[in-house]
């Protein structure tokens, strides 16, 4: 959860943020241990929720352990004088030299801020009519509104930080190859256009994070960012998930609801896997896209929703518009002369290197491998001066002396990297995430299980054994032991094989859920129907044998008439 | 460019009245007690230039004192922070009245800053 912090004379704004915006954690200066949103101080009228001036920010930045992704700074601020800054207010004329003070106070702190905190991002709360030079910091944003309200502060801030997540990630994202290059230079027109942006490319090729983190914040719009991804919602509660629901309007329909199309209102909305909408959907986003407008299921009255429609694919529509599974008119409205294409990670393999280092250096700091670190760096002691942030990648054989005293060490050996080149990534990003994600955590284990002393290793660093990554790549011994695979050559010696015939018309999933239902089918007849046995091949030792059940039954396969055939 | 003193007002009074009332705009139904109690501190809970502090009417009259020069748009000003007063005092009931007698705030401060503008 992004953790802000908020400088303001007032706690109007922090207040607001506590009441409309939970997606954010806040820093306070109490030393309770527990979010504003629960604390009982927070009705009483607590002090202590934000500073309201340079001194109080000072104070609480500097017992920080870990600082705020982000700082809300209003620019005026009505305070006593001696809160004010400068401190020394010799040359500071008269009353109306103090008001211009009050009235740039938030400029001062920003200048201290940049001193002391230079990493540190600020949206400076302002109005468009204000005069003063605006500072030019890739760090410094302006929500720039006469009279604000939550809604538009939230658009401010998740912008600021799409844009701060984009410059650390975005350099490493674009990389240098000449497909990217002219993916870029694609996006930097669109982002300017109102149009609908339609995005393809294979899964986990970073389509949301175009979306997301570079077309949005680049549209200048004033509504929110609203992403769906359309694979993931039951089809039954997709049109209501779209359009909304009045109360009542379907079982389970508590209250009035509004759409993702609604909420997105002069913003954009993110549509994810969108050739998989079925024929009547397909017709209704029509109607929304043509009107600007959307009726909520069971009631009558049409409410704003025109947002700018971002949608992805990993299909290739104009394909499912020949085979007449996708609408022609809808096809079109996707403005589909304009397709960003985003190629898969085999198509640039130059970037590899570059991606490989920042996918390991990005798990290493994930706050699920925490605790493995953590484990590892009290067995090898550190230095007092370990900064985490210092963290590196080399490819190479693993030298004392190439590591950073001061940080972790991550090796990779040139074998490791060239095979990693090579590889064909289906999975894209998503693969290479999880891939220096389980290598880390592998060679993690290994460290920690080995029998060597502490003082034997140079503190913090790490290599990875090149045959975890042959391993994990496919190709290793490991892979040959798991459980599925001895499952699969027990059912090789009984001679059955799982069977896919090629047809027209089938989605993924249906193709997924034959293929899984094959192999239950022989998974069972191989282990005489003893459901527990399936479970330990399945999920591995002592798994539940329900597990399997559910699975069954989630397939249509009934326990009764396999027995039936068994007999 | 805008008259200092209606910026002045624009912070101290308007930002404050309004925020809560445009966030609950579009809200259907009954009000929280948070909810009253926000729309309630933009009227009753400010602070002055010294940060002391201070209800919307007393600010107000203060500040009107020292408005750069006399227009009708500070007597329907005085008015629309009355009658938001009115409307948030007779609050929970009225929610939909409430937002839009605060709202009406910013309309005539836009009024006033525009006349201001107009006489500079």
């Amino acid at each position: 959860m992004p953790k802000l912090f908020v400088i303001d004379d007032r706690d109007q704004t922090v207040e607001m943020v506590h009441r409309h915006l939970p997606q954010f954690e806040t820093v306070t200066r109490c030393d309770r241990n527990i979010p504003c949103q629960v604390c009982e101080e927070r009705d009483r009228g607590c002090p202590l929720k934000c500073a309201h001036d340079y001194r109080e920010a000072a104070e609480a930045l500097s017992t920080q352990k870990q600082l705020p992704d982000l700082v809300v700074l209003d620019l005026h601020f009505a305070l006593p004088e001696d809160r004010l800054l400068p401190e020394d207010k010799t040359g500071i004329e008269g009353k109306r030299g103090m008001e211009e003070i009050r009235r740039t106070q938030g400029l001062l702190i920003l200048e201290r801020l940049r001193r002391d905190y230079p990493n540190l991002p600020v949206v400076l709360l302002t109005t468009t009519d204000a005069e003063f030079d605006r500072p030019k910091d890739p760090l410094i944003y302006f929500c720039e509104n006469e009279v604000v309200d939550s809604r538009t502060l939230a658009a401010e801030i998740t912008r600021a930080l799409e844009l701060q997540s984009a410059a650390q990630e975005g350099p490493v994202f674009w990389g240098k190859s000449p497909a990217m290059g002219a993916l870029r230079r694609q996006i930097a027109v669109l982002s300017r256009s109102p149009l609908p942006v339609l995005i393809e490319g294979e899964t986990g090729t970073g389509k949301s994070f175009l979306a997301e983190q570079v077309l949005h914040p680049r549209s200048g719009a004033k509504g929110p960012l609203v992403v769906t991804d359309l694979s993931t919602i039951p089809t039954t509660l997709l049109p209501a998930h779209l359009f909304g629901a009045r109360r009542g309007s379907y079982t389970g329909s508590v209250e009035d609801q509004p759409g993702v199309f609604e909420q997105a209102h002069n913003g954009t909305l993110f549509l994810d896997e969108i050739g998989n909408l079925d024929a009547d959907l397909q017709r209704q986003l029509l109607l929304v896209l043509e009107r600007g407008t959307v009726t909520r299921l069971g009631d009558v009255r049409a409410r704003p929703a025109a947002p700018r429609l971002v949608a992805a694919t990993n299909l290739d529509l104009e394909a499912l518009v020949r085979e007449g599974r996708f609408r022609q008119d809808l096809y079109m409205r996707l403005n589909p002369a304009t397709r960003l294409r985003v190629p898969a990670l085999r198509e640039r393999p130059e970037d590899l290197p570059d991606l490989v280092r920042f996918a390991f250096l990005d798990a290493l700091r994930a706050e699920q491998l925490r605790p493995l670190v953590r484990a590892y760096l009290a067995r090898y002691p550190t230095p007092d001066d370990f900064v985490e942030e210092n963290d590196a990648v080399v490819f190479g054989k693993p030298q004392a002396s190439r590591a950073r005293r001061d940080a972790f060490t991550v090796f990779l050996s040139k074998t490791a990297l060239r095979r990693l080149v090579a590889h064909t990534w289906p999975g894209n990003h998503r693969e290479l995430k999880l891939l220096a994600f389980n290598a880390l955590v592998h060679a993690l284990a290994q460290h920690l299980d080995a029998e060597s002393a502490p003082h034997e290793r140079a503190p913090a660093v790490l290599a990875i054994p090149d045959a975890v990554i042959e391993s994990l790549l496919g190709n290793g011994e490991t892979k040959a032991a798991r459980p599925l695979i001895s499952a699969a050559s027990a059912l090789n010696e009984l001679g059955r094989r799982v069977e896919v015939t090629l047809k027209s018309g089938h989605s993924f999933a249906d193709i997924s859920a034959d293929v899984e239902r094959q192999y239950l089918v022989a998974l069972f007849e191989a282990m005489e129907g003893d459901l527990d046995r399936m479970a330990a091949e399945l999920f591995g030792a002592g798994a539940s044998r329900r597990k399997v059940h559910l699975r069954m039954n989630q397939l249509g396969l009934r326990l009764r008439e396999l027995r039936g055939a068994q007999a | 460019m805008m008259d200092p003193w209606a910026r002045r007002l624009r912070h101290d009074i308007v930002k404050r009245a309004v925020w809560a009332a445009r966030d609950l705009r579009s809200l259907e139904g009954a009000p929280s007690e948070g909810d009253v109690a926000a729309l309630r501190r933009g009227l009753y809970d400010l602070r002055d230039e010294e940060g002391a502090a201070v209800t919307a009417r007393s600010l107000w009259q203060r500040m009107r004192l020292e408005a750069p020069r006399n227009t009708p748009e500070l007597d329907r000003f005085s008015e629309a922070i009355e009658e938001a007063y009115a409307a948030v005092d007779s609050l929970p009931a009225g929610l939909a009245a409430a937002v839009s007698a605060l709202l009406r705030i910013e309309e005539r401060f836009e009024e006033l800053a525009r006349s201001l503008d107009q006489h500079t």
